[in-house]
């Protein structure tokens, strides 16, 4: 990882440039949200993370800032080592920022105690992860319920909105499986549903077609992308994938702890926004592929 | 190098080590400290008959000790098997980094040496501290003296305990040996891709065997009813225990299936919370080892039965000495018997057939008797000088039996009342009434400071002071009404008089006959002898119990040494050489005393306590001890899981609750069930055999309780934490 850091200053320039350029130029328009567009869901404003001691110091993330409008479907690419994975921990509180402010619909999260925390991601946030990350004794339907459970909401009304959740994600027929019984992008489809049922602030995903074929990885695409259109749900994707990175409204590109570029769909079709992103990697220079 | 990696492995593991290490110094300890208990005799002012008290309880401690050390050696075993299955992954890198198998195999031999040293090393000590403390334990609960305190060491239980422990922990390592050596390299890296495939069971399946199994377990604890505990050799016990045990084994087969069956359809309860996660949990854990909670169920009812019953036993033979030894001491005389006439029962065909009997085999003792017309006393002042020095009053108590007038008649008439099954009924029946005249027992009344008893020339009254024949004894009153004694109608008055008629270890008085002196004189006339006679006797004022029963025995000593009467040609010979003076029938054939009695029953308290205490310890630590390793190894495999949670926005306080009920109900399922069998088992036991007994079952019962709760109670709590800091680590890591 670390000697993709070897050049601070560089990164601290491209960060600096794109501040100046591209922070606080209001509203973004979100395709098709059905949401008003307003304040910011989310606001990252100049994180920083240091690893290590005085002697050896890696920053990770060397100033980071940018809006995330409700109702967004933003992906945020990078080479391997670029800070992505460590701005997402940091959005999502499983990591501390070491310096900056993250506020989520307008509270910043940054200060909050250990408890306070836990609570902000079962009630603010919803997760998909690579490997799905189902609970393996929980069937699909516990699964999914789990979400809604660990904030106590009213039993009597969990059952109608898994089922109803299940039914728009195509997972209906998986719910009394358990996940070994199901097949990879069952798994993951269902770990969506739990991240959306509960009708979080943000949902945040972490290269969620990472482990999946490339069919499967496509249907996983268009259930994000029906999350985002059809139930208003604001997605964060991180992903070193293009294509994936080509069903977003917007995709940032990060490289060396700081934010390189941005580039919005606006009103491109998916396989012209597919081609600006693979500009942009081939500018990057990075790893970032595509498979499909 | 192999050594220090040993060293160094066992320091890392600490935490998956310590539960297996605490059981391994409390098993250390508790074989030591039990073993040792001979030695403590040097501690406490005791002599003679009571020094064997020690002893015997150690013999019997030793000889329970081999059962005891296949226990710890098969916990100790199965403990280590599973630690060791967990490093597979740990053993894989080793190989592939190009360390021959020999060398792990002796890394392995290594740890396993280092921790045996030094659990033996600190149970040892710990055992040696609680030798100590045990010895003021006995001397508080058996209220021996202590004479002297000062620091006990048996050398012969340290060697006991390091031959078992060496022992277990050589068949230990040669285990893990071969468990190493077996391994395959491509097993070993792929141990830590845990397979996700849990074992899943038809919830209608599990339904049924569920409902079967509570079915089973009925019909077992029916059965046990009807069998009483009794006769346990009996069809229905057998019966009874194999459904038992298979009815167990289908409940936790099926528990974890019916419970998520049930659960999951209460869906405002389940849907809360961590609740379906906990249930999971439980449920998984409970379906991959519901062997292990079969085993430990059994053992947990074995421990907790035979702890509260002989617990209860102790009360039966230990119960009241004041009332089953009232007097300083009595002497008995046997009077004369054939070898094959059963003394309990006796059948004397005619009124002179055992005088008959008694001229022709032992003719000067059968002259000595008539002589003095079988008052022992009278025989004794003659021939002991010094009797009137230690005697202040005596009072002589003849059984007789009555040929021709047996029980029958009241057994008949007591036909219809019900009683329990310990008594034998139909033996009674055949057996001859046996009778006291009831001066003698106003002068035994007399002597203790009692009232006279009021006899009509018509009458007659019951004697009873077993439990065991209380029911009949009130039948007879109640349903005979009139006993027939040697031709006279005699009426049984409606008290049951409570006389015990000489020193003994319990009350011995059964369904005795006191008779007006002319139903015995007329005996007497007929040509009959006594049955068997007590001469109960109290000391002299001044003399101590000790003092009094050493003048007796010095007395008879003297009038009756060694061989001194070899006309009697009789072989019954007493195995102590402090009755050797008494090889004969009349007058004397043995004594009993108070002192001894009491130091007796004190003994025995002293032996089953100790046995009790280690037996239900070794068990009960034995179990606590696989479940909390298995708890433990659980929360380690789990911690992916909790990680999760943690992300998903579970705060640490829901996933220690859900913890918390983790290991509560993983250590409450096996052992509710096994209190349900205990239950059963001692509410049978108490219904036949206790209550017929006189013995109590609450205290015992209570103090099991007190006992589990303790020492379940303190693993669970250990356990729970160990494994709320392994899920800490997971959530920070």
């Amino acid at each position: 990882m670390s000697e993709t850091f070897a050049t601070p200053s560089a990164a601290t320039l491209g960060s600096a440039a794109f501040s100046r350029d591209n922070y606080g130029t209001g509203a973004h328009a979100g395709r098709g949200s059905g949401r008003g567009v307003g304040a910011p869901i989310l606001s990252v404003r100049q994180i920083e993370k240091v690893f290590g001691s005085r002697d050896s110091v890696t920053h990770a993330l060397a100033g980071v800032s940018f809006d995330v409008e409700a109702g967004e479907f933003v992906g945020i690419m990078g080479p391997s080592g670029s800070g992505k994975t460590t701005l997402l921990n940091c959005v999502s509180t499983i990591d501390k920022p070491t310096g900056g402010h993250i506020l989520v619909d307008g509270r910043d999260i940054t200060g909050l105690s250990k408890r306070a925390l836990a609570k902000f991601r079962r009630d603010d946030l919803g997760f998909i992860f690579q490997d799905s990350n189902l609970l393996d004794t929980l069937t699909g339907y516990e699964n999914i319920a789990l979400a809604l459970t660990i904030k106590h909401d009213a039993p009597s009304s969990i059952p109608a909105r898994v089922e109803s959740i299940a039914r728009s994600l195509s997972v209906e027929g998986v719910l009394k499986r358990y996940p070994h019984q199901m097949s990879g992008g069952q798994r993951q489809r269902v770990a969506a549903a739990r991240a959306i049922v509960s009708d979080p602030k943000l949902v945040l995903a972490d290269e969620p077609t990472g482990a999946l074929d490339s069919r499967n990885a496509q249907i996983m695409l268009e259930t994000l992308d029906l999350m985002n259109r059809d139930m208003g749900a604001t997605i964060m994707m991180v992903t070193h994938d293009a294509f994936a990175a080509s069903f977003t409204n917007r995709v940032l590109f990060i490289k060396d702890g700081t934010l390189f570029n941005e580039i919005r769909r606006g009103d491109m079709a998916r396989e012209q926004f597919f081609n600006r992103i693979m500009e942009v990697i081939a500018f990057l220079g990075g790893d970032a592929s595509h498979a499909a | 190098m192999l050594l220090k990696l040993a060293a160094r492995n066992i320091r890392r593991s600490v935490r998956d080590y310590a539960i297996y290490f605490v059981t391994l110094v409390f098993g250390v300890a508790v074989f030591y400290a039990f073993n040792s208990i001979g030695s403590q005799k040097i501690l406490f002012s005791i002599e003679g008959a009571d020094a064997n008290i020690f002893e015997v309880t150690q013999e019997l401690l030793s000889t329970f000790s081999v059962v005891i050390a296949f226990v710890l050696g098969f916990l100790i075993v199965y403990a280590n098997r599973f630690l060791i299955k967990r490093r597979k992954h740990e053993f894989g890198i080793y190989l592939t980094l190009g360390m021959s198998p020999g060398k792990v195999s002796r890394i392995v031999l290594y740890e396993t040496v280092i921790v045996g040293l030094v659990s033996l090393a600190v149970g040892l000590v710990c055992g040696v501290l609680l030798s100590q403390a045990l010895s003021f334990a006995t001397a508080a609960l058996f209220t021996i003296p202590m004479t002297h305190y000062q620091f006990v060491f048996s050398s012969s239980a340290l060697l006991m305990t390091l031959l078992c422990f060496v022992a277990i922990y050589v068949v230990v390592a040669l285990f893990n040996l071969l468990t190493v050596r077996r391994y395959k390299l491509i097993d070993l890296l792929s141990a830590n891709m845990r397979s996700e495939r849990m074992p899943v069971r038809n919830p209608w399946v599990c339904l049924a065997a569920f409902v079967t199994a509570v079915g089973v377990l009925a019909v077992a604890y029916r059965l046990l009813i009807e069998n009483g505990m009794i006769d346990l050799g009996e069809p229905s016990f057998v019966w009874a225990t194999v459904l038992m045990l298979v009815g167990t084994l289908v409940f936790f087969w099926s528990l974890a299936g019916f419970a998520i069956a049930v659960i999951t359809r209460a869906r405002g309860t389940y849907l809360r919370g961590l609740v379906p996660f906990t249930v999971r949990q439980i449920a998984s854990k409970v379906n991959t080892a519901f062997v292990s909670l079969w085993v430990i169920c059994v053992l947990l009812f074995l421990s907790i039965t035979t702890f509260s019953t002989g617990m209860g036993l102790i009360e039966v033979f230990c119960g009241d000495m004041e009332k089953a030894a009232p007097y300083d001491a009595t002497i008995r005389a046997d009077v004369y018997y054939e070898e094959e006439i059963d003394l309990a029962r006796p059948t004397s065909e005619s009124l002179t057939a055992r005088a008959e009997g008694m001229a022709a085999e032992h003719p000067k003792a059968y002259a000595d008797g008539e002589a003095y017309g079988w008052d022992i006393e009278a025989k004794l002042r003659d021939a002991i000088p010094t009797w009137g020095d230690f005697v202040k009053e005596s009072a002589q108590i003849d059984y007789w039996d009555v040929p021709g007038s047996t029980y029958a008649p009241l057994v008949e008439a007591a036909a219809d009342v019900e009683l329990s099954s310990v008594v034998n009924v139909s033996s009674i029946a055949e057996s001859n009434i046996q009778v006291v005249s009831v001066s003698q027992l106003n002068a035994l009344r007399a002597m203790t400071g009692a009232g006279p008893l009021a006899l009509a020339d018509d009458e007659c009254a019951l004697v009873n002071n077993m439990d065991v024949a209380d029911e009949l004894a009130r039948a007879f009153v109640e349903e005979g009404k009139v006993a027939s004694i040697l031709g006279h109608d005699l009426r049984i008055q409606d008290k049951i008089l409570d006389v015990q008629f000489f020193d003994s270890s319990m009350e011995s008085t059964a369904l005795m006959f006191v008779v007006p002196d002319q139903v015995v004189s007329e005996l007497r006339a007929g040509g009959a002898i006594p049955l068997t006679s007590y001469l109960n006797l109290t000391y002299a004022d001044g003399l101590s119990p000790v003092e009094g029963d050493e003048a007796l025995s010095a007395g008879l000593a003297q009038a009756f040494p060694k061989g001194s009467r070899p006309d009697l040609g009789n072989d019954y010979t007493y195995a102590d050489d402090a009755y050797a003076y008494t090889p004969g029938l009349w007058p004397v054939t043995t004594t009993y005393t108070q002192a001894e009695m009491s130091s007796q029953a004190d003994g025995l308290r002293m032996m089953i306590t100790y046995l009790a205490l280690y037996v239900g310890f070794i068990f009960l630590v034995a179990t606590a001890a696989i479940l909390a390793i298995q708890q433990l190894s659980e929360a380690a495999d789990s911690q992916q899981r909790y990680r999760l949670l943690a992300k998903l926005g579970c705060d640490e306080r829901a996933l220690n609750r859900s913890l918390f009920a983790q290991v509560l109900v993983y250590f409450l399922a096996p052992l509710a069930l096994a209190v349900g069998h205990s239950a059963c088992a001692i509410g049978v036991l108490s219904g036949t055999l206790f209550e017929a007994l006189g013995a109590p079952v609450q205290g015992p019962i209570m103090m099991a309780a007190g006992f589990t709760l303790v020492i379940y109670g303190g693993y669970l709590l250990i356990t729970y934490f160990a494994s709320r800091s392994i899920v800490k680590q997971a959530i920070r890591g």
